[in-house]
């Protein structure tokens, strides 16, 4: 395990940067920007895709769901991206349909920062029966190919159905209504993650100040929450980021081979696919669109996430 | 080392043992009645009874969970729910193709992977390796399937051609089907060769501060050998474990191009198999997904110690 290399006082420093980061975000804000220019325009792109997925269907042009206008029209000032194969407007479809990659998104990285993190922690600490149980069941979770796994899982589950909707509180019904998506998608991320929190647990427990709230007699349970916790954090915080375009792309694949969102649901990866991939010859917009968009966040989030990771993990800093 | 790897294939009997179990009771617990799934509503009660009997689903669970066990074990996979064609029959005629993809996105991942990577590490902070790993983070952000449909839709309307898809078997004609071949795999390994090109990249960095590279620079070696036969072997240990994530990642890239392109290969196999409920096919597929996955495992941990001679295994 690489996490074993990584020198204390290292560990400090990580998590001094974090905290200061916490006392002046704006500050920090600039400072990221400014050495890290690309990571920070990564971050604005997250940042436009999360007020899109968030607003989008209060304010797009027209209802994403109704046909509008002929079908495949060219974009034009009216329909500034065009209009799909059922006459809908694509531009309001690409922006609503952020929708669903947001809320199975960051579904999926909230379990696994409670469950992952937990069970990392765990495992790590008290190493022994838990922690065999832990690498062994992601073993055989790891035997089978990612996208074999979520289509067993969504066959034996069946396909989620939602309908969305707008606000916030829109996002938490769509993630309850895909909630077989995000069962496929958490299994994957909490053993992954886990698995590298556990490294990063196992090197922390040698730290002396660990031994030494041990020597004071702190609880297992304090030193867990106290020590060992915020120590993690900042590996918590990559690791969240990186998957999280991984899902995103996950969730459009899904979509794309038809089982993913209800049929008619904006939804990126499913507009490329079906009824707008037979026109899409002759209507290249209809595909370039969504496509686009995915692109776009999933690029977003791995400018963001590769410069977070040049600043929080010091195992690749200089490298 | 032998009785090592004895052990270790030893340790897949219980694995796939749990793996198939697990697979088995989770497709047979799905509501909804298979045998109206296959034969649609206007089935009569004699067709769904008679359906029943032929593929065994009147029997117990268990019992059929044994029967097919036993089957797969004595090589004969039984019958696809689906036409009642047999498996055996089926791979045979489909394995190849996805193996021939297989072989090329995998070949074009390692080539593109470590080659770019080498190249960043050894230009380190300079333009090139700026280059190339912003090329690698944006390669890594475009979705398999978009760029495969973006190579079939770009040709198209710009320049009114299509590229050839389809399938060929390399003895009847080698150079169609790299035609067919060589563009969607060159495609597929964009993402994987990134992410490969990443870890070489660091893995070389940290060898080349090494002690023994000095020294063998000191000694006088060309340049060539210090990288070839000190620096690379040495970097080789995360580039094999990645390596061996990336086929299963690659896997799941042929089934998405199989799909896109229509090809008689294995992807479109369980694809099918897993829309229809065909549970002897998602059963047989799975488990040699499942044995192909800790095969590469097991042959990765074999090429550690053979990368590095202080593992030892025993």
């Amino acid at each position: 395990m690489r996490a074993m290399d990584l020198p204390r006082a290292e560990q400090t420093v990580v998590t001094r940067a974090v905290e200061q980061y916490l006392r002046s975000p704006l500050a920090g804000t600039l400072k990221f920007a400014r050495k890290k220019p690309l990571g920070a325009f990564g971050g604005m792109l997250v940042v436009a895709f999360l007020v899109i997925a968030i607003t989008s269907p209060f304010w797009v042009p027209f209802d994403a769901r109704k046909s509008v206008a002929l079908p495949l029209l060219a974009p034009s000032g009216e329909h500034w991206l065009g209009t799909d194969a059922q006459g809908q407007d694509v531009f309001s479809r690409v922006l609503v349909g952020s929708q669903i990659s947001l809320a199975i998104g960051f579904t999926v990285t909230l379990i696994f920062a409670v469950l992952g993190t937990g069970l990392g922690l765990v495992a790590g600490y008290y190493q022994g029966p838990v922690d065999y149980v832990i690498q062994r069941s992601g073993e055989i979770w790891s035997a089978f190919p990612y996208l074999v796994a979520l289509l067993l899982i969504v066959a034996i589950l069946g396909p989620p159905f939602t309908r969305g909707g707008a606000g916030p509180l829109a996002l938490i019904h769509i993630a309850w209504d895909m909630r077989n998506l995000v069962f496929a998608f958490s299994i994957g991320a909490v053993f992954g993650g886990s698995r590298l929190i556990r490294g990063v647990a196992l090197s922390l427990k040698q730290a002396d100040y660990v031994v030494a709230a041990k020597a004071l007699g702190a609880s297992d349970l304090r030193i867990i929450m106290r020590h060992l916790l915020p120590n993690v954090m900042p590996y918590v915080i990559v690791q969240g980021t990186a998957s999280l375009g991984f899902i995103i792309l996950g969730e459009a694949a899904l979509s794309f081979l038809g089982l993913g969102v209800a049929p008619g649901t904006p939804s990126w990866g499913q507009d490329i696919s079906g009824r707008n991939r037979s026109f899409m010859f002759d209507a290249p917009w209809v595909v370039l669109a969504p496509g686009m968009a995915i692109s776009m966040t999933v690029l977003g989030f791995n400018l963001f996430g590769d410069a977070l990771r040049d600043i929080l993990d010091p195992r690749l800093r200089g490298t | 080392m032998r009785q090592y790897t004895l052990r270790r294939l030893m340790f897949f009997v219980p694995v796939m043992l749990v793996t198939s179990a697990i697979t088995f009771f989770a497709v047979n617990l799905v509501p909804g009645d298979v045998a109206q799934l296959f034969l649609g509503f206007d089935a009569t009660q004699d067709d769904l009874l008679a359906f029943r009997e032929a593929t065994g689903l009147d029997r117990p669970i268990a019992q059929r969970y044994v029967e097919w066990l036993g089957g797969f074990l004595t090589g004969d996979p039984g019958k696809s729910l689906l036409g009642g064609v047999s498996i055996q029959g089926e791979l045979q005629a489909r394995f190849p193709v996805t193996l021939t993809l297989m072989f090329f996105s995998f070949g074009f991942t390692m080539f593109f992977g470590i080659l770019f990577g080498t190249l960043a590490a050894l230009y380190q902070d300079r333009g090139i390796d700026y280059f190339v790993r912003t090329a690698s983070i944006f390669g890594s952000s475009i979705p398999d399937f978009f760029a495969l449909t973006l190579l079939i839709l770009v040709p198209a309307v710009l320049w009114r051609y299509a590229p050839p898809f389809g399938y060929v078997p390399i003895w009847e004609d080698p150079w169609r089907m790299l035609q067919q071949v060589v563009p969607p795999t060159l495609i597929l390994s964009i993402g994987s060769a990134a992410t490969l090109m990443r870890i070489q990249r660091s893995a070389l960095l940290e060898v080349l501060r090494q002690d023994y590279v000095r020294t063998a620079r000191a000694k006088g070696l060309p340049e060539m050998t210090v990288l070839l036969r000190h620096a690379m072997k040495n970097a080789m240990i995360p580039v094999l474990t990645v390596a061996g994530v990336l086929m299963s990642a690659l896997l799941s890239g042929t089934i998405i191009l199989e799909r896109i392109t229509s090809l008689p290969g294995i992807g479109n196999y369980i694809f099918n198999a897993v829309l229809n409920r065909d549970f002897n096919v998602i059963m047989t597929l799975t488990m040699y997904f499942a044995l192909l996955v800790m095969l590469t495992n097991l042959i990765v941990d074999l090429l550690y110690a053979w990368v590095d001679p202080r593992i030892r295994y025993q």
